[in-house]
């Protein structure tokens, strides 16, 4: 297998380190059709009743926002608003729009739109109960003139600005007729760089470069969306997926790490489609066993640092993900400026052993499990992990065999997706392992370890409660200064990794994908993006 | 007959009443209603969904309050009882409004329509196939059983019939459309279908059908073969076949006039199933080769608890099955004057 790997390494085009700043080319030329793989059909496209991700990649490039992070130092830069006004208390975002932006139908993109793009989603007969969540934090939306809007926060929250700079904006004269836009589930009408030309269900996705784009002839957007179409399939199947890589009727798909490894070897790889692995620097995923804070055997800390000692996490990593993860340390991403540093948990079931008797756990009847009095009654160290994911069994399995060599009873329990959830949101469970996606580069901790989420249906669900660290989050949220901002947070994920309330699985190092030869790119990833926005076709 | 056939259309209300009432108790009773389904797009952003894996929402908040879960519940018409919602969905069904899918925000029956054409195609090649081969090959195994044909073709079948549509359909994709590049890789159609000719057209949906359609039918084959094989068997062995053959009429008009025909009987009962054809679909062999069918969007429809499109799904694949049992009997009659249902 080392073997394998290494030639896998030598033939891959692999930056392994993070890539110096990456900029657009600005002499890409404009043309050609890029054919990429969404790996799913949205059943709608609709700017406002879309639920799920499908529909937010093809928005992605139909739909505009009011201002975007850059790719490469994650500032804001001007997209629908050519400039904008924070007030000094920081409750008042003013944005500018600019004179030249148009929606695809050519009519001009004005304030109306913009407060009509808030109002939609708090009025009920849109159906867009959904997204309200999001946008909790804006007051009003107040329109100043035909250019200039005014969004108010209700309070200081950090994200307040997020909300109101990444919101869709969407044409009022198309979407105010709300059963005629119900009935828009296939057809987009927005500002984006890219119309929606075709969507074909079970079939394919068109689009075209959109020729009244305002960015279309601004320096600011050089090398950036040089295909004239944009073909969207919905394989699922990764095996296909990766044929029809093989025979070019895609320019660019994921690969999943197994595929990278394994089943990318050999002519045309490398030749007509060429695969990457890219270190950069956007929050990736991390998994975890969350251990449920309601039940007496996980209330000890010494207990839940013992669990984790016990993950033999190097050996899965090289048994399971070719090395190619690092082992998390905390709640928050490896790379992230918010990361404490602490060191990650290594497997020492010497230690565990110490920890467990520290806190009370022996093996007195010779039984070959664990027991401790807890509330004056005896109790074996026994409980079930459940997960809603065949594929991570092979993990557990593992874990399993160690902890009964300490002396710990696991049972492992694989249940359906909604039926897992369930029992995750009655805190009915002891310990449960699933993970959590790379959120967002500046993070807020709040959904998952603020005690005030641990309640039916939050995302506390192992009911982790810490008072200080509840007061540092409340405090982090309303701070608009970064740097202070930071600092509290990095305080935040110290205590809550010292606590260990999960055993902290794997951040990936790396993403994986793959591009026909016929596309050019400035760089194989930016510092938080792969950048497909600024690629482009060699013979257009 | 007429009565007998008048009761059993009548028995098929109370039938139709007991399918659906089950069905809507139970998907209800299941863990994870379009609500739930909403609240994880939430709370989990929208990768949620049986992979275990998702992203923290955007606000952060810590959980997602209640007047977003009423206003949920009444976007749905969960603010509602169950009986009372069935008894909704009855009334609609009587105007024959399936209400509308949670996840494609259309009225029910045409998302069902936009996926007829792929089941369609399934279902009335595999039935026209099955038969066609069938018949002939059961027929021509009853002849020579025990022998050289019979044999070798019985291993064939049993072979075909253990074959998981799912392996044999990566062996098809990666050999015949991926190396040797004969087939399309998957998919309906062509995307240039629309600028073709009318023969070109036909020419590219068989070409693109070629491969799924023997995944689909593999393990078909074998049981009517064998079934044919048996009956015919059967009748061959039946004493007027020996007085036709005594008679000195030729093998072959005492196979093909008076065996066949009686031993057809018991293949015809499959023949009302042809409604059902028009339902056909396989979840694997959609999701393999992309194509947009039934089979897919029902199992999808019970992962995001699409209810509306589960009831739509069972009540017009109920009716057809009940429709199409009555349709055997009467193919039964009109095969066999002696069968009598009084």
């Amino acid at each position: 297998m080392k073997m394998k790997g290494l030639l896998a390494l030598a033939l891959s085009s692999a930056l392994t380190v993070p890539a110096l700043a990456a900029k657009p080319n600005d002499k890409a030329p404009i043309g050609g059709n890029f054919v990429y793989n969404l790996g799913g059909e949205p059943p709608t496209v609709h700017p406002i009743t879309a639920t799920d991700q499908y529909a937010r990649y093809v928005q992605n490039y139909v739909c505009d926002t009011l201002a975007t992070h850059d790719y490469e130092t994650y500032e804001w830069t001007p997209r629908l608003a050519e400039k904008w006004e924070i007030s000094k208390d920081n409750k008042v975002f003013t944005f500018h729009l600019r004179k030249n932006a148009v929606f695809h139908d050519g009519k001009p993109v004005t304030a109306e739109d913009v407060k009509f793009s808030f109002d939609a989603i708090f009025e009920p007969k849109y159906e867009a109960a959904h997204l309200r969540p999001y946008y909790e934090g804006l007051a009003k939306v107040e329109v100043i003139d035909p250019l200039t809007v005014k969004i108010t926060a209700k309070d200081l929250y950090f994200q307040n600005f997020e909300s109101a700079a990444t919101m869709t904006i969407i044409p009022k004269h198309v979407y105010s007729d709300v059963a005629k836009s119900k009935k828009m589930n296939r057809e987009l009408i927005c500002a984006g760089p890219y119309t929606l030309n075709k969507f074909d269900r079970g079939q394919l996705i068109q689009l075209k470069k959109f020729d009244k784009w305002y960015g279309n002839n601004d320096p600011a957007f050089k090398g950036m969306y040089n295909f004239e179409n944009i073909t969207m399939r919905f394989y699922k199947d990764d095996n296909v997926v990766l044929e029809r890589a093989k025979k070019g009727e895609l320019d660019y798909i994921d690969l999943r790490i197994e595929s990278f490894m394994k089943k990318t070897d050999g002519a045309p790889w490398g030749k007509t489609i060429i695969k990457h692995k890219v270190a950069n620097d956007a929050p990736k995923s991390f998994g975890f066993i969350g251990w449920n804070f309601r039940k007496d055997i996980f209330k000890d800390k010494d207990t839940r640092i013992a669990l984790a000692h016990l993950l033999n996490r190097e050996e899965m990593n090289k048994k399971f993900r070719y090395g190619m993860s690092d082992l998390a340390n905390g709640a928050v991403y490896l790379k992230s400026e918010y990361n404490p540093g602490n060191k990650a948990i290594e497997f020492n079931p010497k230690k565990a052993q110490e920890l467990l008797a520290k806190a009370g756990w022996t093996d007195s009847d010779k039984n070959g499990v664990l027991e401790k009095t807890i509330n004056g009654k005896k109790t074996e160290f026994r409980f079930t992990l459940i997960y809603p994911n065949k594929d991570v069994e092979k993990y557990y399995t593992l874990y399993r065999e160690d902890l009964k060599k300490a002396g710990i009873e696991m049972d492992l329990k694989y249940l359906e997706w909604n039926s897992f959830l369930k029992l995750v949101d009655e805190g009915n469970f002891d310990a449960v392992t699933m993970a959590w996606g790379g959120g967002s580069v500046d993070p807020d901790p709040k959904q998952i370890w603020h005690s005030s989420g641990a309640v039916p249906g939050g995302s506390n669900f192992i009911a982790y409660k810490n008072p200080e660290v509840d007061k540092l989050i409340d405090e982090a949220r309303v701070e608009p200064n970064k740097p202070k901002r930071v600092k509290l947070l990095k305080e935040v994920y110290k205590k809550i990794a010292d606590d260990a309330p999960y055993a902290f699985l794997f951040n990936d190092k790396y993403d994986f994908y793959a591009n026909s030869s016929k596309v050019g790119m400035p760089a194989e990833t930016f510092k938080f993006d792969i950048g497909k926005d600024y690629w482009w076709m060699k013979q257009p | 007959m007429f009565v007998y056939l008048i009761r059993r259309l009548l028995l098929m209300i109370p039938t139709f009443f007991g399918i659906t009432l089950v069905t809507f108790i139970f998907i209800n009773l299941a863990p994870g209603s379009p609500i739930e389904q909403k609240l994880q797009a939430i709370r989990f952003g929208s990768a949620a969904g049986g992979g275990g894996s998702s992203g923290a929402n955007q606000r952060g908040d810590t959980a997602v309050n209640q007047e977003v879960i009423e206003a949920l519940k009444k976007q749905y018409g969960f603010d509602k009882p169950i009986h009372e919602r069935y008894i909704i969905w009855l009334k609609n069904l009587s105007r024959l409004d399936f209400g509308e899918s949670f996840t494609y925000q259309e009225p029910v029956i045409d998302v069902i329509k936009s996926k007829l054409p792929v089941s369609i195609s399934f279902g009335i090649a595999s039935l026209f196939l099955t038969y066609l081969v069938c018949i002939p090959l059961g027929v021509r195994k009853a002849m020579t059983a025990g022998k050289g044909f019979d044999r070798i073709s019985s291993i064939i079948l049993n072979f075909t019939y253990a074959i998981p549509p799912l392996i044999l359909g990566i062996f098809l994709i990666v050999v015949f459309a991926g190396k040797l590049n004969l087939f399309p890789i998957g998919g309906f159609q062509s995307d240039d279908y629309e600028s073709m000719s009318t023969g070109a057209q036909i020419w590219d949906r068989v070409h693109h059908f070629i491969l799924p359609l023997i995944c689909y039918m593999i393990g078909g084959f074998t049981e009517l073969s064998i079934l044919m094989r048996n009956s015919m068997l059967d009748v061959i062995k039946s004493d007027f076949i020996r007085t036709a053959r005594a008679k000195g009429l030729a093998e072959r008009v005492v196979v093909f006039k008076h065996a066949l025909r009686n031993a057809l009987i018991p293949i015809a009962t499959g023949l009302g199933g042809f409604l059902g054809a028009f339902l056909a679909g396989s979840l694997i062999i959609e999701q393999m080769f992309n194509l947009d069918g039934l089979g897919l969007l029902g199992y999808q429809s019970v992962l995001s608890r699409d209810y509306n499109v589960i009831m739509g799904i069972t009540f017009i694949s109920s009716v057809l099955l009940m429709v199409g049992r009555i349709l055997s009997d009467v193919i039964y009659v009109l095969i066999d004057p002696r069968i009598d249902f009084k």
